[in-house]
């Protein structure tokens, strides 16, 4: 007699159920313990840079009320620009390969808070310190549609560019304008803004990417006064 | 997560299944994989080979049967199915030298008319179905009679290799037959061999007759016939250990024609045994979720795929449009080198990691037998490229079939 098949063919089914379970479990336990790991450097980097930005509150107060050198407070608050900056983009990353968990938007939310903060604290100090400049780059982070998606990339990409050309005089601040943050919709609303933007010391707005070079233009010789069809005067 | 995540979980989780279930089956047989039974009695076989315009082969065919080395072969019927060139004129002149042979010469009726009317006038216990196209080793009948001492055995089939490739195309086909027969070995403990194809098999003639043979309404009979087979509880395996060799379609359009048809074939049984999904035997349990899962998830996968590619493709053409109206790079080399691993990354090297055991261990048990002479770099061709039409022809049968522009 010829007993070629299994005695138990369930067997070699449930075997590999079991083997599939077990990576398929792993998998899923790494992937969270990533995340959370992800999540968690986020967070830590989160306390830095509100103590920091609490530090640069407290400079500004310091120098608007005591009438002092601006020089150090700029460079102060340059700094700490680049670094939230650079926090950005990590939280960006992450953002894009995290499958399982959405934590990490609350701490992108978190971050738009504390960028807001600090943008508002830029704009205080620049009553005293008019050597302060600010790029702040508004956009969609909720948005699905690919053409917005792509834009605000190029935006993205071109606010970088004009941060790396004058990343030692100009705090760039990205900041996702739908985070249901009432103090950004504030400042949105008194500097008209609806739509992604790029906004020089709150005076001048980009928000057609074909205008590029003559923002650049205007963020390069930090005029204040050109009046074009292409910019948007407040 | 959204809705793509979780559909590539889903589709992650079955590959992870099947590719565990292929190396756990692997694993069991892995020492009687060239398992050959004892002949403990010599049974009569008649071996049938349909023949329609075979006159170019019909000859190497019927020569390579008469020299098998098992001695109890009745007669070699070899059915002219109404050929309109020199086959019949060939077949004659071989009548002279081959005693047992036997002509039934008929009017053009198709492939599985051709085996039924053999059948019926076939006087041996088991059938062995040849093509007109194959070349038989010796020892293909001896190895696998053996295996009908076990009274549900309805067929045994061995592996289908590819004699003498032409070209590329060919070549990749012959790394394609020897995947087929390695995998189809693994179906065997479970019960699941789906195809006895048509280059060799042997069936139990009362089988046969009890299933009402060939469906000459099914363009793929071979598979039809198997899970007549299946559903009626019939075994069917494999034996590794001989073979046979059959040819190759060397020009892309024959090829294309020959997939359609395979593909076409599959559905059409597919909905002739649906009734049983889920019933009875591994038949029920098995290989029809199996197949259906398979058109299921193949359909879908294509639309995911295609939706994909043109999402990203739309997703470019802005990307291309703004970057150029502003001047600014498309692609920055920081982009390029940015490597952020994912959960799906693990998935992915899990699942590599899996198929690489699963052909290692594979190659440590075939490789003097089946894996001879193979090209590492048609082996890679076969993988990037060859693999990847599967997905087009399936499309492209689906679209006939639903046409109903269903032929050979």
């Amino acid at each position: 007699m010829v007993k070629r098949i299994l005695k138990n063919p369930k067997s070699s089914f449930l075997e590999a159920l079991i083997i599939t379970v077990f990576i398929f479990g792993t998998g899923l336990l790494l992937g969270i313990f990533l995340e959370n790991s992800r999540t968690n450097t986020i967070a830590n980097t989160y306390i830095d840079s509100e103590i920091n930005l609490l530090d640069i509150q407290m400079l500004s107060d310091l120098i608007l009320s005591e009438n002092l050198s601006c020089e150090y407070a700029i460079s102060e608050n340059v700094d700490f620009g680049n670094r939230i900056y650079e926090d950005t983009l990590l939280i960006a990353k992450y953002e894009k390969s995290n499958q399982l968990k959405t934590d990490i938007l609350k701490e992108h939310k978190r971050y738009d808070l504390l960028r807001t903060l600090f943008w508002i604290n830029s704009i205080n100090l620049r009553e005293r310190c008019s050597d302060l400049h600010t790029l702040v780059y508004l956009y969609d982070f909720k948005t699905e549609s690919s053409e917005d998606k792509q834009q605000q990339t190029v935006f993205s990409k071109f606010a970088s560019e004009l941060h790396n050309d004058f990343g030692n005089t100009i705090v760039l601040i990205p900041i996702a304008m739908d985070m249901d943050l009432s103090s950004l919709d504030v400042l949105l609303e008194k500097y008209n803004i609806n739509e992604t933007t790029l906004l020089f010391d709150e005076t001048f707005k980009m928000n057609d990417i074909s205008d590029g070079d003559a923002f650049e233009d205007i963020v390069k010789r930090g005029l204040l006064d050109i009046g074009d069809e292409g910019i948007i005067l407040n | 997560m959204d809705t793509l995540t979780i559909i590539y979980f889903v589709y992650m989780f079955i590959a992870l299944y099947i590719t565990s279930l292929s190396l756990v089956l692997l694993f069991k047989i892995r020492k009687t994989y060239f398992f050959t039974p004892k002949i403990t009695k010599e049974y009569s076989v008649s071996v049938i080979i349909p023949a329609w315009n075979e006159e170019n082969c019909i000859q190497r065919t019927v020569n390579s049967v008469n020299k098998l080395d098992y001695k109890n072969i009745k007669e070699i019927i070899v059915v002219n199915d109404g050929s309109t060139d020199n086959t019949l004129k060939i077949l004659t002149a071989l009548k002279k030298d081959i005693p047992n042979l036997r002509i039934l010469n008929k009017k053009n009726s198709g492939k599985a008319d051709s085996l039924n009317q053999a059948i019926k006038i076939a006087k041996g216990e088991l059938i062995c179905i040849v093509d007109s196209e194959t070349v038989v080793r010796k020892n293909a009948l001896s190895k696998t009679v053996g295996y009908f001492d076990d009274q549900k055995m309805g067929a045994v089939t061995v592996p289908i290799l590819i004699r003498n490739p032409k070209n590329l195309l060919a070549r990749l086909q012959r790394i394609e037959y020897v995947g087929i027969a390695l995998t189809r070995k693994l179906l065997e403990p479970i019960d699941s061999i789906y195809v006895t194809p048509g280059p060799f098999a042997l069936y139990r003639k009362s089988v046969l007759e009890d299933i009402g043979g060939f469906d000459p309404e099914n363009i793929t009979e071979d598979i039809e016939l198997t899970w007549s087979l299946a559903s009626k509880g019939y075994k069917r395996m494999m034996n590794m250990e001989t073979g046979v060799t059959t040819i190759a379609p060397s020009s892309f359009k024959v090829w294309w024609k020959q997939r359609n048809r395979w593909t076409m074939g599959g559905i059409q049984t597919f909905l002739k045994y649906k009734k049983h999904f889920a019933k009875e035997n591994m038949f029920g349990y098995f290989i029809l979720p199996f197949f259906g899962l398979g058109f299921l998830l193949g359909l879908l996968g294509l639309f995911i795929f295609a939706y994909q590619i043109l999402r990203n493709l739309w997703s470019r053409y802005f990307l291309v449009k703004y970057s150029l109206i502003a001047n600014i790079p498309i692609i920055s080399t920081e982009s390029l080198f940015q490597i952020n691993p994912s959960v799906l990354n693990y998935f992915g090297i899990a699942l590599f990691v899996l198929m690489f055991f699963f052909n290692i261990i594979i190659i440590r048990i075939v490789q003097k037998k089946l894996l001879k002479g193979k090209n590492f770099k048609d082996f890679l061709l076969f993988i990037t490229g060859y693999l990847l039409l599967s997905p087009i022809i399936f499309i492209t049968a689906m679209f006939k079939f639903l046409r109903k522009d269903m032929k050979w």
